[in-house]
C-alpha cells in the first residue's frame, strides 16, 4: 500500500467522527476501532467490486474510483469525460461529483414540488416510519427528510452522513414501497429521470451493495479532503 | 489581520520586521517583549463603533474642555495617527442583536421549521412561543445594560463627585453582575470549545460577556481606586483568558465532528472566515483587557487621576496612541 496516496493520507487525517462514520459506512462492527488501515482495505475492497480489474495486482487509485463514482453519478446515458491518464485532478473530479450530487437533489424537488400536500404528507409519515424501524434517530430522519425535500440546497448543507442512507440496501428497499414506482424496471432500466422518483431512483439503479459503500464513502472522503484543506489554511494564519 | 497604518516611527519597525502588531500590541519580534499598546483617543473609539451601545468612556465624551492639567500625559504618550478597521471593535459589543441563550432554541426550531415545515407545522406555534420570551428576555437585559452604559457615561459628566460615584458604583453593580450572568453562561455552553454553538452565537455570547466585563472595569477604573481596580483586573482578566480560550484546529474539528454527528453539513467555505474572525477578535480583546491594567500601572507610576487622565485623552485628535512598555528593554 502507498501511504502517500490521497485516500491513505486521509485516512490517517480522520476526526473521531469520521472515523465511527467511517466504519459505519463500511458495516464494520461498532466495537471495532478505526483502524485507517481496515478502512483502505474494505474501500479498495468495495471500489474493486465495481471496478473491472480482476487481474491488478496494484491498489486503485482514488483518481479511479473517483471516475468510477462520478460516472455512476453522471446524469444521462454515458459517462463522464474523465479518463485515468487525462490531466484532470482529484480535484476536478470531486467537484464534479458533488455537483451531480446536487444536480440530482434539485431534479428530486422539482418532481417532489409537484405532488399535492397530502401525498407529500402521506410519503413523509411513511419515509419517517421505515427510518425510524431502521433505528435512525430523530436527528437523522429530519436531516434526511430535510435533504430529500430541499434539492440542490439540501445537499450542498447535508453531512455525507445524510447522503449516505440515499445509498444504503435500506432507502433501496423501502423507496420504491413509498415512492410507488416499481423497483424492478426502474433498476434494469437505470434512467427513468423523469420519474418521481427520480434521485432515489437513480441511486437504486446504482445502488449495488458496492456502489452503497464506495459512494458514501467517497463523499465523505471529499468531506475530509476539504476540512484538512482548511486546517493548512488555519495553520499558516498567525 | 485588522490593517492599522502605524507611526513613522514604528511603521519603519514594522516594516523592517524588528517589531509586529499583535492585536492591538506591539511586540518585538526576536524577545516577544511588548513594545507599545495601541489605544483608539479623541473621537475615534466613537467613528470604530458601529455597536448601538457604546461602552467606552472615550467614545462618548465630546466637546469637553480640554484639561491643560494633564497636558504631561500627551507629551508622554506618543500620539499617532492611524486608521483601524472597525470590525473587530465593533464586534466586542453588540447588544440587542439577538440573545444567546433562547437564540440557540429559536434557531434549532428554526432549521427543523425550515426543512420539514410540511409534517411538523406545530413547529411555527412553539417558535412563535420561544421568540416571544427571548423578546422579553432580551428586553430586560438590554436596558439594564443600557442604563449602566449611560450612567457610565454620565460620571464624566458630572462635576458633583458625589453624584459622579454614586452613578459609578450603580453602573459597576450591573455591569458586574451582567458580566456574571454571561460568564456562567458562556461557561454551560462551553462557546466555541465543543462545536454545538454556531459560532456567531458563541461570538454573540461573548461580546456580551467582553461588553459588560469592559464595562465593569471601567467604571472601576473611574472610581478612582487603582488598587481595587487592579484587583477586579486581576480576576476578570482571569476569567478573560478562560472563556477565550479558542484552537482553531480544535474548533474546525469539534464543528466538524458536531455537524457529521448530527446530520448537519457544513460549508468549509463559509467556516473560514468566521474562525479566524474570532481568531482576531479574541487576541484584540485579551490585548485591550491587557492594555487597561498597563494604563493603570502607568497612572501610579504617574501619580495621576483615572478620570482626568481619561478626559485628556478625549481631547487629543483623532487616531490611536502607543503607550510605549517603560519596561521594554530594547528602547526604541
Amino acid at each position: 500500500m502507498n501511504e502517500n496516496n490521497t485516500i491513505y493520507k486521509r485516512l490517517k487525517n480522520v476526526t473521531i467522527e469520521e472515523g465511527k462514520e467511517l466504519n459505519k459506512i463500511l458495516n464494520l462492527s461498532n466495537d471495532i476501532k478505526y483502524d485507517p488501515i481496515v478502512v483502505y482495505k474494505e474501500y479498495q475492497s468495495a471500489a474493486g467490486h465495481s471496478i473491472i480489474n480482476l487481474f491488478r495486482k496494484e491498489d486503485i487509485t482514488y483518481k479511479q474510483i473517483l471516475i468510477d463514482v462520478a460516472d455512476k453519478l453522471h446524469k444521462g446515458i454515458g459517462w463522464t469525460h474523465f479518463k485515468f491518464e487525462d490531466s484532470y485532478t482529484e480535484e476536478d473530479i470531486e467537484k464534479k461529483i458533488w455537483e451531480d450530487l446536487q444536480q440530482r437533489a434539485t431534479e428530486l424537488k422539482k418532481q417532489w414540488d409537484k405532488l399535492p400536500n397530502k401525498k407529500k404528507k402521506e410519503k413523509m409519515r411513511n419515509l419517517k416510519e421505515e427510518l425510524k424501524k431502521e433505528g435512525y434517530n430523530q436527528v437523522a430522519i429530519t436531516s434526511f427528510i430535510g435533504l430529500l425535500v430541499s434539492g440542490a440546497g439540501g445537499v450542498t448543507a447535508a453531512a455525507p452522513a445524510a447522503i449516505s442512507i440515499f445509498y444504503s440496501g435500506f432507502f433501496a428497499s423501502i423507496a420504491v414501497g413509498i415512492f410507488g414506482v416499481s423497483t424492478a424496471a426502474l433498476i434494469t432500466s437505470g434512467l427513468l429521470i423523469s420519474s418521481i422518483a427520480i434521485l432515489p431512483i437513480g441511486i437504486i439503479a446504482i445502488g449495488t451493495p458496492a456502489y452503497r459503500k464506495t459512494i458514501p464513502m467517497t463523499v465523505l472522503l471529499i468531506q475530509i479532503g476539504k476540512r484538512l484543506e482548511l486546517e493548512n489554511d488555519l495553520k499558516e494564519y498567525k | 489581520m485588522i490593517p492599522f497604518n502605524v507611526p513613522l516611527k514604528y511603521k519603519v519597525l514594522l516594516e523592517t520586521g524588528k517589531i509586529v502588531r499583535y492585536g492591538t500590541v506591539l511586540k518585538d519580534l526576536q524577545t516577544g517583549q511588548i513594545v507599545g499598546h495601541l489605544k483608539e483617543v479623541g473621537n475615534l473609539p466613537n467613528i470604530m463603533s458601529s455597536m448601538p451601545l457604546s461602552l467606552d468612556p472615550l467614545s462618548s465624551l465630546s466637546n469637553i474642555a480640554q484639561n491643560l492639567q494633564l497636558q504631561e500625559i500627551s507629551q508622554n504618550l506618543e500620539v499617532v495617527k492611524m486608521i483601524s478597521s472597525v470590525g473587530a471593535v465593533a464586534s466586542v459589543a453588540t447588544l440587542g442583536v439577538s440573545v444567546a441563550g433562547f437564540a440557540i432554541v429559536t434557531q434549532k426550531l428554526n432549521k427543523i421549521s425550515e426543512r420539514v415545515n410540511i409534517v411538523l407545522e406545530e413547529v411555527a406555534s412553539v417558535k412563535e412561543i420561544v421568540e416571544e420570551l427571548n423578546m422579553k428576555q432580551e428586553i430586560l437585559e438590554f436596558a439594564d445594560v443600557k442604563t449602566a452604559s449611560e450612567q457610565l457615561h454620565n460620571a464624566l459628566f458630572t462635576e458633583d463627585i458625589q453624584r459622579r460615584k454614586d452613578l459609578l458604583t450603580q453602573s459597576n453593580q450591573t455591569f458586574h453582575k451582567y458580566k456574571n450572568y454571561y460568564l456562567k453562561m458562556a461557561q454551560n455552553q462551553r462557546l466555541w470549545l465543543d462545536g454545538k454553538l454556531p459560532i456567531e452565537i458563541a461570538n454573540e455570547l461573548y461580546s456580551r460577556f467582553i461588553t459588560c466585563a469592559i464595562g465593569q472595569l471601567y467604571s472601576e477604573f473611574l472610581l478612582g481606586d487603582l488598587t481595587c481596580f487592579r484587583e477586579t483586573w486581576k480576576l476578570v482578566n482571569q476569567e478573560v483568558q478562560e472563556v477565550s480560550e479558542f484552537d482553531k484546529i480544535k474548533v474546525l474539528r469539534a464543528k466538524s465532528d458536531n455537524c457529521l454527528n448530527n446530520y448537519i453539513g457544513l460549508n468549509y467555505d463559509e467556516l473560514k472566515p468566521k474562525i479566524l474572525f474570532t481568531y482576531d477578535m479574541l487576541i484584540e480583546t485579551r490585548n485591550r483587557i491587557e492594555t487597561m491594567d498597563y494604563e493603570a500601572q502607568y497612572l501610579e507610576q504617574n501619580n495621576l487621576d483615572p478620570y482626568s487622565y481619561l478626559k485628556e485623552l478625549r481631547m487629543l485628535n483623532d487616531g490611536i496612541i502607543v503607550i510605549p512598555n517603560s519596561n521594554y528593554d530594547n528602547k526604541i
